[in-house]
């Protein structure tokens, strides 16, 4: 986040509002985790959302998936897959890419519910995603409906971010689809996972992550905003 | 959609032992879990609290020569033994792996044999592999229960009475027993409770030993090394650690246990001393003298300690003989008490040195009566030192020769005739016999015997300075860095006695003061200081002298590591090339100190007058 003051301006605003749900007041008051930060020190919670289309203003959130990253290490017991009930019958495209199913999704939370367990994980959290644009789009969207709040201040990396930046510094040629999760995960030598959902994504983000930072060298001394 | 669907799951299952699992014992697992990555060609950091399971990728463990030991794979497991985590591990190519609480792990599978003897059985092939290691390092990488003495563990329950305990404890001639409720370790009781709080706080011995108890005292799991086991006992301040496998006590290690397994330390060797039972046993054990002394210089012990440990040793094997051969002879028929002499009795050897030793008996002596006992033990002793490496004096300054096995009365008499008319020869005695210490029988014999000695010494002034004239006999080799004043007999070439030429001024310096001014400390160092606090030497006069004795004997010890790293026999002649050019400065303000002490002694106590 370029402008880490001006997220915390915004976050500090919206404090100040009397009606906050409890869960967003309790996100909202803590401060965002610092650029000068070492990451080794940073908790993260790596997310995925799986969704039903691409276009926020329409498409709904169906799951979402985390884990979180202690010590640069990832723990695979946070490791959760939360279910929405999104009132709508699914479109047979996205059941065949999330295997999920209308009967397991009615049996999934109210969005408002799901939404808050994700704040109470974000708390003191950096978060991690692959591919920013789905995860922040969908939040804020989500945040607007619930809470009629603009944006959610937070700090979020991008694993495609933080690999197309070292490929340009690199001046690396990638092939369109180079920087799918899929395929960077093969560049890392890491396993390849036969799952598809949110959850497990969330965990190859995160395994991505762990490869990424171990390749920028000492691992103990890189701080939070040289992955911003 | 939870836990049990992660990827890393399916992997457990696949991955040997844990396919015996079940999969509750899976998920539990899991919570002690974590996921990190290294990318090839470096450095993987391993911690002895965690198991390693490579998920991906491939880990390289290398000797200490750089020699490949093991490639790992995917399901292959490493730092399940501690002696590899010496071992270099990295990664051959990027690496995803899970690591996983050992404790914890071990916990869970405490009931399952397969998955026990798995690691138990890799353990036996990597430890075959890796002999070459064990040997080089000390044992103290194996795990705390098989360094325990199954008899150290004594269990009891915390309802027993302190009375049943203190019986069993004396039985046993154990130090400690562990409390437990319901099998479950709930507390510790060492000897020093029955001081500390048994008779100190007037405890009822009748009531349940949990009151005297210390509560959940910390423990040591059954898989953990020796060397964890010495850092919690050092943070912690204890020397028993009950060992524990799944909350069930099936072991004590203490800081005895550990000592043990380290052949060339002081505390081992005397424990060692300690349980012989014959001349032989005692003969094996002394000849680790000289590794104690090669470890004690490579640890960089200060000379002060070194000199101690090494007397020490001494000291024990003087004892054990005595205790042997009173055990061969029977009761003693009369008090005595065996007195070292010179070195050993100022807790200032270096190493073997000769034996000077005597028999101070009690006055009801009868020599038709007792003789016999007295020679025959004097000769045990004797022939034990000489075969331990503390060779016959020459100038037979031993109890076996009559002259010096006598009793308290005729003691007396010597001493009066060197005090008040010091003859050379007077003086030679002298010199050795007031460094005396008994370390085995009445001390109070010897102390009676000092007492008198004192007596004389302080107000003779007479014989204190023929003492004086006597010490400075030795004298510090200025002109050393001039050109070179060599021993007169010319065999050591270029080189210097810093024994005669360094230590022996100062110690004959710290006598003179100690006789006249009846200080009673025998130890050089201990002399000066309390000279010092008596006014019978000048403080700074007295520190001086310390710093320059204690730099003497570093630069004189650092010469003997020298010669033992190269297999020759350690001796006091250092050559002036081996010295290097600040200690040359240093050793030539050291010279110069005990020079200046030597003429204020000279001054002090008159010496131009005889």
């Amino acid at each position: 986040m370029i402008n880490h003051f001006l997220a915390n301006y915004y976050r500090k605003k919206l404090l100040s509002n009397t009606h906050l749900p409890k869960s967003l007041y309790c996100y909202l008051s803590q401060p965002l985790v610092e650029g000068k930060n070492l990451i080794k020190d940073i908790e993260f919670l790596v997310l995925d959302f799986e969704t039903t289309g691409l276009d926020a203003s329409k498409e709904k959130i169906i799951s979402i998936g985390y884990t979180v990253i202690k010590n640069l290490h990832v723990l695979p017991s946070t490791s959760r897959h939360i279910l929405i009930n999104p009132k709508q019958v699914l479109v047979e495209q996205n059941v065949a890419i999330h295997q999920l199913t209308d009967e397991e999704l009615k049996s999934g939370l109210p969005l408002s519910s799901a939404i808050d367990k994700l704040l109470s994980q974000m708390v003191n959290r950096v978060i991690v995603v692959h591919f920013d644009k789905i995860e922040k789009s969908f939040l804020n969207q989500v945040c607007r409906k619930l809470y009629q709040i603009n944006i959610l201040p937070l700090v979020m990396l991008d694993t495609l971010k933080i690999e197309r930046r070292k490929m340009q510094k690199t001046q690396q040629y990638t092939k369109p689809d180079g920087l799918r999760l899929f395929n960077l995960r093969e560049k890392y030598n890491l396993p390849r996972y036969k799952a598809h959902n949110a959850m497990q994504d969330a965990i190859s983000t995160a395994e991505l992550f762990l490869a990424q930072v171990d390749y920028m060298g000492n691992k103990e001394a890189i701080k939070l905003r040289q992955l911003i | 959609m939870e836990i049990e669907d992660l990827e890393i799951i399916d992997f457990f299952k696949l991955t040997l032992p844990l396919d015996s699992a079940t999969p509750a014992q899976l998920e539990s697992l899991i919570t002690k879990t974590q996921v990190a990555y290294r990318r090839k060609g470096h450095i993987l950091t391993t911690k002895p609290d965690f198991l390693y399971l490579v998920r991906k990728g491939a880990v390289l463990i290398e000797d200490e020569n750089e020699e490949l030991f093991s490639i790992l794979g995917e399901h292959q497991w490493f730092g399940y033994n501690s002696q590899l985590l010496l071992y270099t591990h990295s990664c051959q190519e990027d690496t995803l792996y899970y690591r996983i609480d050992k404790k914890y792990f071990y916990e869970l599978f405490s009931d399952n044999a397969v998955v026990e003897n798995f690691f138990l059985d890799a353990n036996l092939e990597t430890s075959l592999k890796s002999q070459k290691l064990i040997k080089q390092n000390s044992l103290l990488t194996n795990s705390v229960l098989s360094m325990s003495r199954a008899s150290d563990a004594y269990l009891v329950d915390k309802k027993t009475s302190i009375k049943q305990v203190a019986k069993l404890m004396t039985e046993n001639t154990t130090t400690s027993v562990i409390v437990t409720d319901e099998d479950k370790l709930c507390g510790i009781v060492t000897d020093r409770a029955f001081c500390t709080k048994v008779v100190a706080m007037e405890v009822d011995t009748s009531s349940p030993i949990s009151k005297i108890m210390t509560n959940n005292p910390l423990s040591i799991a059954h898989y953990k090394s020796g060397v964890e086991a010495m850092l919690l006992m050092a943070n912690a301040h204890i020397r028993h650690l009950p060992i524990v496998k799944n909350k069930k006590v099936v072991g004590m290690i203490t800081a005895a246990d550990l000592l043990r397994k380290q052949s060339h330390n002081v505390v081992f060797l005397i424990n060692e001393i300690l349980v012989s039972d014959t001349t032989d046993e005692l003969e094996e054990i002394s000849k680790q003298v000289p590794l104690l002394l090669q470890h004690s210089y490579e640890s960089n012990m200060d000379e002060h300690d070194i000199t101690y440990s090494v007397s020490s040793v001494g000291r024990s094997i003087n004892q054990q003989l005595l205790k042997q051969a009173e055990e061969l002879l029977g009761q003693p028929p009369i008090d005595y008490a065996w007195v070292v002499a010179g070195s050993l009795a100022r807790s200032e050897q270096i190493a073997h040195s000769d034996q000077d030793n005597l028999l101070i008996l009690a006055d009801d002596y009868q020599e038709e009566l007792h003789e016999q006992y007295f020679i025959k033990l004097a000769k045990y002793v004797s022939d034990g030192l000489n075969a331990c490496g503390y060779v016959y004096c020459p100038g037979d300054v031993m109890a076996t020769n009559k002259k010096w096995r006598q009793s308290l009365s005729v003691w007396k008499s010597y001493f009066k005739q060197w005090i008040t008319s010091p003859e050379p020869k007077a003086l030679m005695y002298a010199s050795i016999f007031f460094d005396l210490k008994c370390i085995y029988g009445e001390a109070q014999l010897l102390d009676d015997l000092l007492t008198n000695v004192f007596d004389m010494t302080t107000r003779n002034t007479i014989f204190q300075s023929h003492m004086a004239a006597n010490a400075l006999h030795y004298t510090p080799p200025l002109g050393f860095f001039r050109n070179f004043m060599l021993d007169k007999n010319g065999v050591n070439k270029k080189s210097l006695d810093l024994k005669k030429k360094g230590v022996v001024p100062i110690v004959d310096v710290a006598r003179v003061y100690a006789l006249s001014h009846g200080v009673r400390s025998i130890n050089t160092q201990d002399r000066l200081r309390e000279l010092s606090d008596v006014g019978g030497m000048s403080s700074s006069g007295a520190n001086d002298l310390i710093e320059a004795y204690k730099f003497i004997n570093s630069v004189r010890i650092k010469h003997q590591k020298r010669q033992i790293k190269l297999g020759q026999p350690a001796d006091n002649f250092v050559l002036t090339e081996e010295i290097s050019s600040l200690d040359k400065k240093h050793l030539k303000d050291a010279f110069g100190i005990v020079s200046d002490m030597q003429s204020a002694m000279s001054s002090r106590y008159q010496t131009s007058i005889l």
